[in-house]
């Protein structure tokens, strides 16, 4: 039985299986897709991740390459940016969201546009949530991890 | 003590970086200005320094980020509008962040 409380859309496919068993608890947050054109920050997101949140992320440098390795890799939550070359972030999440697989991924915006009518901009087209640039690589894990629990209240 | 020691050596890793993203985004300037500052050569070289202004506040550096989006900032409305681009402007800034890196 779903929980009253509980946003089924934002929720991966499998979290009804886990619901049903009983467990109210939230989920594990294992596998994130990070989705990043910048070769450092990939690089700076991607420690932060594993090696301080210890959680198993996939980098892809455009959104193309992280359409084709989506199934593949099966994440949990994506982390997007916004401005990139080719398919931008808002132009990725619109095509995610006709996908049956991904229709119901959370994916967070990461970019340093966040004034308030741009945020809400990112809301409108279905973002879980916006981390803004530049973020604290010692405190990043923790951040998605505290998206990840809040998508679950 | 372990967070500023993290800290620490995110800062040299790009510290490491820092020259060849400079000469990355001098070569994009050169092509945008070859292009007549118009199409993909100038989106690369807006999109360049849009990264530079994210990364280097990431990295700890926030004299480069600042010169980066003031960079930034500078190129859009010439990316957007088509507004005549400072060239002068654009070359101190390229200098500017050159001091900034040390190289």
């Amino acid at each position: 039985m779903q929980s009253p409380g509980l946003r089924a859309p934002l929720l991966p496919p499998w979290a009804a299986l886990w619901y049903e068993a009983g467990d109210m608890a939230t989920p594990p947050l294992r596998r994130i897709l990070f989705v990043e054109d910048d070769p450092d920050i990939q690089v700076v997101a991607a420690l932060a991740l594993e090696a301080v949140g210890g959680l198993s992320v996939l980098v892809c440098g455009s959104g193309a390459e992280a359409l084709s390795r989506l199934t593949e890799f099966g994440p949990d939550l994506v982390l997007l940016d916004v401005m990139m070359p080719g398919m931008d972030g808002p132009t990725m999440l619109e095509t995610l969201r006709r996908l049956p697989d991904a229709r119901e991924l959370p994916v967070v915006f990461m970019t340093a546009r966040v004034q308030s009518h741009e945020v809400a901009h990112y809301r409108e087209l279905g973002a879980a949530e916006v981390i803004a640039k530049p973020f604290d690589p010692m405190t990043l894990a923790d951040t998605v991890q505290s998206i990840w629990r809040s998508l679950h209240a | 003590m372990e967070r500023d020691a993290g800290a620490e050596e995110l800062r040299r890793y790009f510290a490491g970086r820092l020259p060849l993203r400079l000469d990355e985004l001098e070569d994009a300037c050169r092509e945008a200005r070859a292009a007549g500052w118009r199409g993909t050569p100038l989106r690369t070289f807006h999109r360049l320094a849009h990264s530079l202004a994210g990364a280097g506040a990431i990295f700890g550096f926030p004299e480069v980020s600042d010169l980066a989006r003031r960079l930034e900032r500078h190129l859009k409305p010439v990316l957007e509008n088509g507004a005549p681009a400072d060239e002068a402007e654009v070359a101190t800034l390229l200098a500017d962040l050159r001091q900034a890196v040390g190289v």
